[in-house]
């Protein structure tokens, strides 16, 4: 149960946060300073999860993701059945939309016959599940 | 108020603010019934979703006697922006410049646009110089960011008309009087500022 409303939270998060970026992309640079807040919000409901066991932690974190790392999929796949690597890719951009300022930031260049930010994009569900995975773990600093 | 219910409750009041504040700004946009958003969900309405039904449709057209600066639309059936659903613009070479999904601001050859149901090779009424300038504008654009629904503000994202609607902004020439939220390629085409030079439906 606990795990679900987790879930459910860094969904409607993500959602919420999809809109509010997208829109603030029309006042630059405030979508920069949006992704940035983004990435705090989803990095403190990661704290939160810090008593949880590490399996619901990572159970949280996939179900999350699930859906960019099914795109991602999809991408990789390069089917070109109803075209549906090409869709994908472009609603993958849209489910990003709340990083999207921060990958706008990357230079323009080209490895391989795709830009920088082609690469980044298709990464990041897993580096949004290290990010959260990482704040989620019961790390402690001390003095010795 | 706890930061549990902070981070519930701040994107979707973020989301508020800035569509009203872009809202107000853009009260002729939700006003005009031509608007790209309308035309889109009209035509979402009757089944044509995204750029169409795309495959390689071979429309042959000839690309003799193109100039650097001069447009290039292509569109496929069903689509749900219009006619058109892409553009790009001529750099010389056989090459053109276009932004795309996976590509971002990209050159391409332009026998690329021979897949196209509809093709459309427009011609810009300006200066040699304005061309080469706006030429010059896009290719320093080149590896940018794609996003579909990128505003006409900032130049971090673009897409296939409003990195050719700045080009040719920038020297004087707007393809969008009416100031949409974003520029259908359909416009380039209704334009006084152009003239067609050859066009093709198969």
């Amino acid at each position: 149960m606990r795990s679900l409303k987790a879930i459910t939270r860094l969904y409607s998060i993500h959602i919420f946060a999809f809109l509010a970026v997208g829109i603030s992309t029309y006042y630059p640079p405030w979508d920069i300073i949006l992704s940035l807040l983004y990435l705090l919000v989803i990095g403190s409901e990661a704290r939160s999860l810090r008593d949880f066991p590490p399996h619901s932690k990572w159970m949280v974190t996939f179900a999350w993701q699930a859906p960019g790392i099914v795109l991602f999929l999809l991408v990789i796949s390069h089917t070109t059945i109803w075209d549906l690597s090409n869709y994908a890719y472009f609603i993958m951009l849209f489910w990003y939309t709340a990083l999207v300022p921060i990958l706008s930031l990357l230079p323009g260049v080209f490895w391989r016959g795709w830009p920088l930010y082609y690469y980044f994009l298709l990464a990041l569900p897993f580096i949004m599940i290290t990010y959260h995975f990482i704040l989620s773990c019961n790390i402690r600093l001390t003095n010795k | 108020m706890k930061w549990k219910q902070f981070n519930l409750i701040i994107f979707p009041l973020l989301a508020l603010i800035f569509f009203l504040l872009v809202a107000s700004a853009n009260r002729h946009v939700f006003s005009n019934e031509n608007a790209v958003m309308y035309t889109y969900v009209q035509n979402a309405r009757q089944g044509h979703i995204g750029y169409g039904f795309n495959s390689y449709y071979a429309n042959n057209i000839s690309f003799a006697g193109l100039e650097p600066g001069d447009l290039i639309l292509g569109g496929y059936p069903g689509c749900s922006y219009g006619r058109f659903s892409h553009a790009g613009i001529y750099i010389g070479n056989g090459q053109v410049m276009e932004s795309f999904g996976d590509l971002g601001v990209n050159i391409q050859p332009i026998y690329h646009y021979w897949e196209y149901s509809d093709v459309c090779l427009l011609r810009v009424k300006a200066d040699p110089v304005v061309k080469k300038k706006a030429v010059d504008y896009v290719l320093r654009h080149q590896g940018a960011m794609f996003y579909p629904l990128a505003f006409k503000n900032g130049e971090r994202y673009w897409n296939c008309t409003k990195i050719m609607w700045k080009a040719y902004r920038g020297q004087g020439l707007d393809f969008d009087p009416g100031n949409d939220f974003w520029v259908a390629p359909d416009l380039f085409y209704q334009s006084d500022l152009v003239e067609i030079i050859r066009e093709r439906n198969v």
